[in-house]
């Protein structure tokens, strides 16, 4: 770190780094002459002797050694800690003139009480979040911000490990993760969560439901953020001067936004997104915290408004929503099976009537469940004809199911379910128009319900 | 500033421990303890015994703070009838070379004081004042100690 004659003796808070910040302070008050080699020299010293104090605690006084990583790894936790005390100070020049007057011990234990202060913070952060958390049936929502954080604040240790951060926080916020460690990255986090959860729950959650389901069902286990598509709907709405409370863009309304974003330079889109801002401000639904995240968040929306308007794509950003629970639903119904012994005194009748159609009969009085008929259908060795009459006569609900249960003859394996498999399908190709599409209109119903 | 960058800083604030000189000093001071038991180290002996610690510190990757334990190995040797004048050096070399790689080994479980206590019990016990018995115990020691058991669990005699 040797001084350059003529360095500049100003320093430039861009070059300072927010996640080494003492690092990156020393070196550039170095070259900028505002520390001298012999102050370098000294905070080296107090560095140096801190250190060894803390892997004395660390070993709790039981080893005179330690392994070059754990030093290395304390050595980066006293620097985290001092970089908090240096980053109080109003500017770069008083952050180097605290280090320049102060000893570094205690520089690093007031460090440490801010340290602990932000952990405080983050706690009732964290509360506060969660007295008032969105229902949602992303897992990622809850999970992280529960499970999560209070993982971190499990494992968190500010002594020796001030600046990890122990836990993956996988739920993404919009305004992206927060380029920091240790406390200072989590406390960043839930401020972000906080301004998120806060706009999401002014609305109702079934609506947010609606309007995820609009991207995909699958939101429910995707690392997906919410407060975007529900931020960009209630600002579109507001747009096109609909109520935002029901997040219920239409086709056509997404289309007029396309329209209108065609057209509009960056600076349009921006303007356009602060004065539908300012509506749903009057409607009280941008709280304090949310206000101020929209600000430095607007840049992320307005930049995804042009890429999708370029692509083609913004129903994908101003979501339509949908509505899964309207659409029909059929259900494989395997009812109440019949008990044990009922059910062998059954297979036992039909073994010993002759003709078919009275076998049949028998079926269609005795059995009300699809699991016992499927079971008689391989335990009573019926006839091919047996079988095709029997299938021949089952309502067409129930044909469904079979057919769902049966649907390749690549599953077929037994002789039982290869007469079975024959019968439905002479039955199938026998269908009308109107059946076939009755069933082929059933059967996706079930396969969805099946495949989400 | 990327991680590795980090680390080096932390590094550069590491620096050095102790001083050769220090130690040298340090190791010194010990001659009237241990002249007690007829063991004496002239200057350049104790010098050459502050290299070998600074290499075995560096070989294992260690670092050391403070006084270190040159002192307290020296006091766990001086006493054993096993050790004379004549190998007192270099018996001081291989327990400056074992200590710090059985710290690595038994990873840092063991304190510095349990683990000079465990090598004086071997030399002056099953291992009849001999270097390379009490190495094959440590190493014994360590593989313990990777079976999840502890040091109390051990038994220096031979199975």
């Amino acid at each position: 770190m040797a001084e350059t004659l003529g360095s500049p003796r100003v320093m430039d808070a861009n070059q300072l780094n927010p996640r080494a910040y003492a690092e990156s302070l020393i070196r550039q008050a170095l070259s900028c002459h505002l520390l001298s080699e012999e102050d370098w020299n000294r905070i080296q010293g107090e560095l140096f002797v801190l250190l060894a104090a803390q892997c004395d605690k660390w070993t709790r006084g039981e080893s005179s050694s330690v392994p070059i990583e754990t030093a290395q790894e304390i050595m980066t936790s006293i620097l985290f800690v001092l970089s908090l005390q240096l980053k109080s100070s109003p500017s770069p020049e008083q952050a180097v003139a605290m280090l320049k007057s102060g000893q570094v011990k205690a520089l690093f234990e007031s460090g440490l009480q801010i340290v602990h202060r932000k952990m405080n913070v983050a706690r009732q952060l964290q509360q506060k979040i969660m007295n008032d958390l969105l229902e949602t049936p992303n897992v990622f929502y809850r999970s992280t911000l529960v499970d999560g954080i209070n993982g971190f604040f499990q494992l968190y240790r500010p002594q020796f490990a001030a600046h990890e951060i122990h836990i993956t926080a996988d739920y993404p916020v919009l305004a992206g993760r927060p380029e920091l460690d240790g406390i200072e990255m989590i406390e960043q986090y839930l401020r972000c969560l906080e301004a998120e959860n806060a706009f999401c729950t002014c609305f109702a959650p079934q609506a947010i439901h609606h309007l995820l389901c609009g991207l995909t069902q699958d939101y429910r286990s995707a690392p997906v953020n919410l407060f975007e598509y529900v931020m960009l709907s209630a600002l579109g709405l507001v747009m096109v001067k609909r109520n935002p409370r029901g997040l219920n863009l239409s086709c056509a309304e997404v289309k007029k936004l396309h329209l209108f974003f065609e057209r509009r330079s960056e600076k349009e889109i921006a303007s356009a997104l602060e004065k539908a801002a300012l509506l749903l401000n009057r409607q009280s639904l941008l709280p304090d915290s949310t206000r101020q995240y929209l600000s430095v968040t607007l840049p992320k929306l307005i930049s995804a408004i042009q890429n999708a308007v370029c692509m083609k794509t913004l129903d994908k950003l101003f979501l339509v929503p949908a509505y899964p629970e309207r659409e029909t639903k059929r259900f494989i119904d395997y009812g109440e099976q019949m008990d044990n012994s009922r059910y062998q005194k059954l297979v036992e009748r039909i073994l010993q009537i002759d003709q078919s159609e009275r076998k049949v009969d028998l079926v269609f009085r005795e059995v009300h469940a699809l699991a016992d008929l499927l079971d008689l259908l391989s335990d009573a060795a019926f006839s091919q004809e047996e079988e095709e009459l029997l299938v021949d006569r089952l309502p067409l609900s129930a044909f469904v199911a079979l057919l769902a249960q049966y649907p390749d003859e690549a599953f077929v394996q037994r002789e039982s379910d290869q007469r079975l498999f024959r019968a439905l399908t002479h039955r199938k190709q026998r269908l009308s128009a109107a059946e076939r599409q009755q069933v082929e209109q059933a059967l996706s119903s079930i396969e969805k319900e099946f495949f989400q | 500033m990327d991680c590795n960058d980090r680390a080096n800083f932390a590094l550069a604030c590491i620096g050095g421990g102790l001083t050769e000189k220090q130690t040298v000093d340090q190791i010194l001071a010990c001659n009237e303890q241990t002249q007690q038991h007829g063991l004496i180290l002239n200057e350049q002996q104790a010098l050459a015994l502050a290299q070998a610690r600074t290499e075995a510190l560096k070989e294992n990757r260690r670092i050391e703070f403070g006084g270190g334990m040159l002192d307290k190995l020296m006091m766990a040797v001086c006493d054993s009838s096993y050790v004379t004048q004549e190998n007192y050096v270099d018996t001081l070399h291989e327990w400056i070379a074992l200590f710090y790689e059985l710290k690595n080994q038994t990873w840092d479980t063991i304190s510095d004081d349990d683990l000079l206590d465990f090598l004086k019990k071997a030399l002056n016990g099953c291992c009849h004042g001999s270097m390379e018995l009490v190495a094959d115990r440590a190493m014994r020691l360590a593989e313990h100690i990777h079976c999840g058991k502890k040091l109390d669990s051990f038994s220096l005699e031979e199975e």
